[in-house]
């Protein structure tokens, strides 16, 4: 399941790494290329600012730059890239926290990026939308990162574990406490499914 | 309700299929036989399922913005560093001459002064190698004392001046005259002037060199050659 969405293998990393290392310079231009979208992706699920995303995995892959030839090989690419924009974030947000704007739906809209490729955001129901978004910006910091990683990032729960820096054991309960705080949140949109089944 | 205790750590990682076989088969026994944990399960389910996992894609646009800023700001930090480096280095130059210099100014300060070096002045004027008669000379009824005591007198000869305007001159002395008497220098008859050494001493050593008063003879000189008209 992790990992079937076209996301870099470990041995590409490390082969562009490596050509890196080697005075190639192009290798980390590839490098970029092939998780940029990931790192914007889990940017975006934590922060919900657009222009905020893009300044997260800018800041990310001047880190990669930086680290790159102290970059252990063996380690996991992605696990490393997650943690320091999740890091990055994390900054972000408690120093943003006291002037946060509250978003118009045409800005949140537009943040998301319009109508263009988002069909599962485009549900035509706003209230919903922003119920989802709420719920998951309610839910404590562990519990969120752990939700994001595992349902926008396709992370299995050992690199989740890897990304937070926790054991695996403590990746399943925040995943199980994130999903039913988010089921008594949005229990007014499953309480129709939750009846059915009873 | 131990066992739903239990299980419920289990479940977000089970509606998403990543717990280990014996686990699921576990959770999957246990809500077959509880409905509060059936029930939650197909809400969790649900919920999941209601939250979409689809992100906004980045344009190219924006592709391109990020790939240019991290290089940007990868080949400034990269020139600071080097920047940095050069400062350094012309720091540490400027402190090794400086460090350099000032022990040399020290030494040429008071090195010097503080043990002066031994002087001997040797005066041999080219005419020196003619004959003086001995009456040319006049003898001083008591020798008297040359010495050197300070190593920065001024050459022999070469006087300074301060004007009022604070310029400074030099009035440099004629030539001494070979046949002149050499006042305070102890001659011997019928000897060239010159060769006189001065062996410098501590002023309370009260030596004086002398020329030898012992010449040998010298031969007379041809007459009506003396003034060569």
């Amino acid at each position: 399941m992790p990992k079937d969405d076209g996301t870099v293998l470990t041995g590409e990393d490390e082969l562009l790494i490596s050509r890196f290392r080697a005075g190639d310079a192009e290798a980390f231009d590839r490098l970029m290329a092939l998780h940029m979208d990931q790192v914007f992706g889990l940017a975006w699920s934590v922060m919900h600012n657009r222009e905020e995303a893009l300044d997260a995995a800018q800041e990310v892959f001047i880190k990669l730059h930086r680290m790159l030839p102290k970059f252990d090989c063996g380690g996991n690419l992605s696990a490393w890239l997650y943690r320091v924009c999740l890091n990055h974030c994390i900054d972000v947000k408690r120093r943003s926290s006291s002037s946060e704007l509250e978003l118009t739906e045409d800005e949140w809209d537009r943040l998301q990026g319009g109508d263009e490729g988002d069909p599962s955001w485009n549900l035509g129901n706003r209230e919903l939308r922003d119920a989802i978004r709420s719920a998951v910006d309610e839910l404590p910091e562990r519990q969120r990162f752990a939700f994001i990683l595992r349902h926008y990032q396709f992370l299995s729960l050992i690199e989740i574990a890897e990304t937070m820096g926790c054991s695996v054991g403590a990746v399943k309960s925040h995943l199980s406490r994130a999903t039913s705080h988010l089921r008594s949140t949005l229990a007014g949109y499953v309480e129709l499914v939750v009846r059915e089944v009873q | 309700m131990k066992e739903c205790r239990k299980i419920s750590d289990l479940l977000g990682a089970y509606v998403y299929g990543d717990l280990a076989l014996d686990e699921m088969r576990r959770v999957r026994t246990h809500a077959d036989t509880c409905d509060a944990c059936r029930i939650e399960v197909e809400a969790l389910r649900r919920t999941v399922a209601l939250v979409p996992s689809d992100l906004p894609k980045l344009t190219d646009e924006e592709r391109l913005r990020v790939t240019w800023a991290v290089k940007g700001a990868v080949r400034a930090k990269s020139e600071a560093s080097r920047l940095r480096v050069f400062a350094f280095a012309a720091i540490k130059g400027f402190a090794i001459v400086m460090v350099v210099g000032s022990a040399f100014g020290f030494g040429a300060l008071y090195g010097v002064r503080a043990k002066p070096a031994k002087v001997i002045v040797k005066y041999v004027p080219e005419r020196s190698q003619k004959h003086v008669a001995a009456s040319d000379v006049s003898i001083p009824s008591e020798p008297k004392t040359l010495y050197a005591a300070d190593p920065f007198r001024r050459p022999y000869g070469v006087e300074t001046s301060r004007s009022g305007s604070g310029v400074v001159r030099r009035h440099e002395e004629e030539e001494p005259d070979a046949n002149a008497s050499v006042p305070g220098v102890q001659m011997a008859e019928s000897s060239p002037v010159g060769n006189i050494i001065e062996n410098q001493s501590a002023p309370e050593a009260q030596e004086t060199t002398a020329i030898d008063p012992v010449w040998p003879a010298l031969p007379e000189e041809p007459q009506g050659e003396g003034t060569g008209e």
